[in-house]
């Protein structure tokens, strides 16, 4: 197999109590030893509840929160613990689109200056007349009219905020862009055209993509390959028509089941019970006190990632101690 | 169709925002009804006003920025609009019971969630004991599903997650068994599984108290799921209502078509490239004559820039507000905006458009 782009390999992230009084007690870790591999030009979703460590896991992808433990490759490179010079290189390679393009445009700054403004960090000896050209290129490219260039944030709709966020990802010409539910925030019809705009940029750039929705339905568009997380760990993973169409693992199940779809026909089973609050201590499956399926193994070992199916597409994995049984 | 089945029919209402340097047309000549039991969808994008139109049933617009301008809101047959605050007070939470997107905004943080059940209670009955007021509480509480209810009577809302708020925020507005639920994107800041629960648990406590129930969503897959009937705005207006399986099957209004096409499906072969409704939504400042969709709408002729559609009336109780659907040779007699009267058609079996 071809080296990965992008590789995390076991990464864990733990946060400290902010209290005193949490300080020092076990915590359920908000990443747990999760193992990833984007290849160029490939796009990776990662799916799961607010609280599954989605966000987290991204922030570590971006070296934006440095991973407890494990291991991140980006090209063969230690990722987790570069020296700042290869940080900056990264930084210029893997950029990010966030959810809120509100807070993640500066109010003071015009279009063009925010476009601009990666790539005057990232290569100061880049002329102006090369950043004025790229600038009117990338307007161009992601639908925005060059009127706009002397515009300020919120002088934009949503859509097109996203778009100016989109163009200062591109200007640095990344090789991978994380998407934190980039287009949650936006309405169904300017949803369409930027959901269109990330799959025409990925094809003509061979951008890879890890992109966090929760929107089942836009995972599915959007990517080839899904992760699903639960409260930490990749409980499901593998091509991503594959795990929505014959989920193993229960809690995919429930996932793919709770969503809304636009069709007349009634839920089919019935939804997930609460989550209860974490138990660091319990050494079973985590997702067991949920799990319409929990037997006693269920709450005494926590099952690891195994292959599903037939060895020939050993890609799709579950963490399930029933995969593969059937008749459940 | 029979007038007795209607509980709640909104006519031509205008719900204008009046700022300081222009006038936004919030809620701009919405018409629909709400049948008694049944739950009707309404969607929008954002903008669309949705949000103002139960504001303005409720009569909590956001004075005095906002202004019902006119239309009539006729509730069990009182027009809600003739109604002053004093009277207001008496039906909003006991005939029409409303809850919120964030239930943390709705709910007081320094007051137990048994004290907002009994203060709601309370007005309903004011010489009741509060012994006997708490057992009632209590008794909500257990209705929405919430464990131990006896006990977490005494709890405050932030002790709660959120879907487990949303259910508070339920038991508070169906405690006095109102006739009508306003929902306003009740389930929007919740994870999909907690979602899935709380819609279930509405659709069972509205059938079994016979409630209404009006459901604002931007989510077409929610309303699938949970309504009956589905109301679709844009621009402040109403252009399309019909049952939910007429909508998804055959839509009959090109917003309409466009938005079920630009959604991303779960079901069904995966395309590659979504429908892509061309433009933004419209300028709510904006005093455009014609239809407000034109600008992005694929059918659009001379007679949608020039002229706002007629509310076309199907005797199922479906409406459209489309020229496409008005026979050519009608378009002429005088249909100047909205002034057409509401006519009879066969529903139809399917849109008739190309396309």
């Amino acid at each position: 197999m071809k080296r990965a782009l992008l590789e995390l390999r076991n990464v864990s992230q733990l946060f400290a109590g902010r209290h005193r009084s949490q300080r020092g007690l076990t915590q359920a870790p908000a990443v747990d030893r999760v193992s990833l591999e984007i290849g160029a030009g490939e796009s990776v979703g990662i799916a799961g509840e607010s609280g599954s460590g989605k966000t987290t896991l991204a922030r570590m992808a971006l070296r934006l929160l440095p991973p407890t433990s494990g291991q991140i490759l980006f090209d063969g490179e230690d990722i987790a613990n570069a020296s700042d010079e290869t940080l900056m290189r990264y930084r210029r390679d893997v950029q990010a689109v966030f959810q809120d393009s509100v807070s993640a445009l500066n109010p003071r700054m015009r279009v063009r200056d925010l476009i601009a403004e990666p790539l005057i960090v990232q290569q100061s000896s880049v002329g102006r007349a090369e950043v004025d050209f790229r600038i009117d290129e990338l307007l161009d490219r992601v639908g925005l009219p060059l009127g706009m260039r002397d515009c300020f944030p919120h002088e934009l709709s949503g859509g097109q905020k996203q778009r100016v966020a989109l163009a200062r990802a591109l200007i640095v010409r990344p090789r991978m862009l994380v998407l934190d539910e980039p287009v949650s925030a936006l309405d169904v019809s300017v949803r369409s055209q930027v959901l269109n705009l990330l799959l025409d940029l990925q094809e003509e750039r061979r951008l890879a993509y890890l992109m966090i929705a929760h929107d089942l339905a836009i995972l599915r568009h959007v990517t080839t390959r899904v992760v699903v997380m639960y409260l930490g760990r990749v409980v499901e993973s593998g091509l991503t028509e594959e795990v929505l169409f014959s989920p193993q693992h229960p809690y995919t199940r429930a996932l793919v089941a709770a969503s809304p779809k636009l069709a007349v026909n009634k839920r089919e089973s019935p939804p997930l019970v609460d989550r209860e609050s974490v138990d660091a201590e319990s050494s079973g499956c985590q997702f067991a006190p949920r799990c319409p399926l929990a037997a006693r193994q269920c709450h005494e070992s926590a099952p690891e990632l195994a292959a599903v199916g037939e060895a020939t597409d050993r890609i799709h994995f579950a963490a399930c101690h029933f995969t593969g049984r059937q008749g459940i | 169709m029979n007038d007795s089945t209607v509980l709640l029919d909104v006519r031509s209402l205008r719900t204008y925002l009046h700022l300081r340097t222009r006038v936004l047309r919030a809620v701009d000549g919405a018409t629909f009804s709400v049948r008694r039991g049944e739950a009707l969808g309404l969607v929008g994008e954002s903008g669309s006003g949705k949000s103002m139109i139960c504001q303005s049933i409720m009569r909590i617009e956001p004075r005095p920025a906002a202004v019902i301008e006119g239309g009539e809101v006729v509730f069990e047959g009182e027009d809600l609009m003739q109604k002053d605050l004093s009277q207001m007070r008496h039906i909003r939470g006991s005939r029409i019971g409303m809850i919120f997107q964030d239930p943390m905004n709705s709910l007081n943080p320094v007051l137990t969630i048994g004290n907002q059940l009994i203060e709601s209670l309370r007005m309903s009955h004011p010489r009741e004991s509060r012994a006997v007021l708490r057992e009632r509480a209590w008794g909500a509480l257990d209705r929405v599903g919430i464990r131990d209810a006896k006990n977490r009577l005494d709890a405050y809302p932030f002790e709660f997650s959120g879907g487990m708020r949303q259910r508070v925020s339920a038991a508070i507005a169906m405690s006095r068994r109102p006739k009508l639920l306003i929902a306003d994107e009740p389930t929007t800041a919740l994870d999909v599984t907690t979602q899935a629960r709380f819609l279930g648990l509405l659709d069972e406590l509205r059938r079994a108290d016979n409630m209404s129930l009006l459901l604002v969503t931007h989510d077409l897959g929610i309303v699938a799921e949970t309504c009956d009937r589905v109301a679709v705005m844009y621009a402040g207006r109403i252009v399309e209502l019909a049952s939910v399986r007429q909508l998804l099957s055959s839509p009959r209004h090109p917003y309409t078509q466009s938005l079920l096409q630009a959604v991303p499906h779960l079901q069904g072969p995966r395309m590659r490239r979504l429908f892509h409704i061309p433009g933004e939504p419209p300028d709510a400042s904006s005093r455009a004559a014609g239809c407000r969709f034109a600008p992005r709408c694929n059918f659009a002729s001379e007679i949608c820039r020039t002229k706002y559609p007629p509310s076309l009336r199907y005797s199922n109780g479906d409406t459209v507000a489309c020229w496409l659907h008005v026979p050519e040779n009608d378009r002429e007699d005088g249909a100047s905006a909205g002034s057409l009267p509401a006519r009879s058609l066969e529903p139809a079996s399917d849109t008739g458009l190309p396309g």
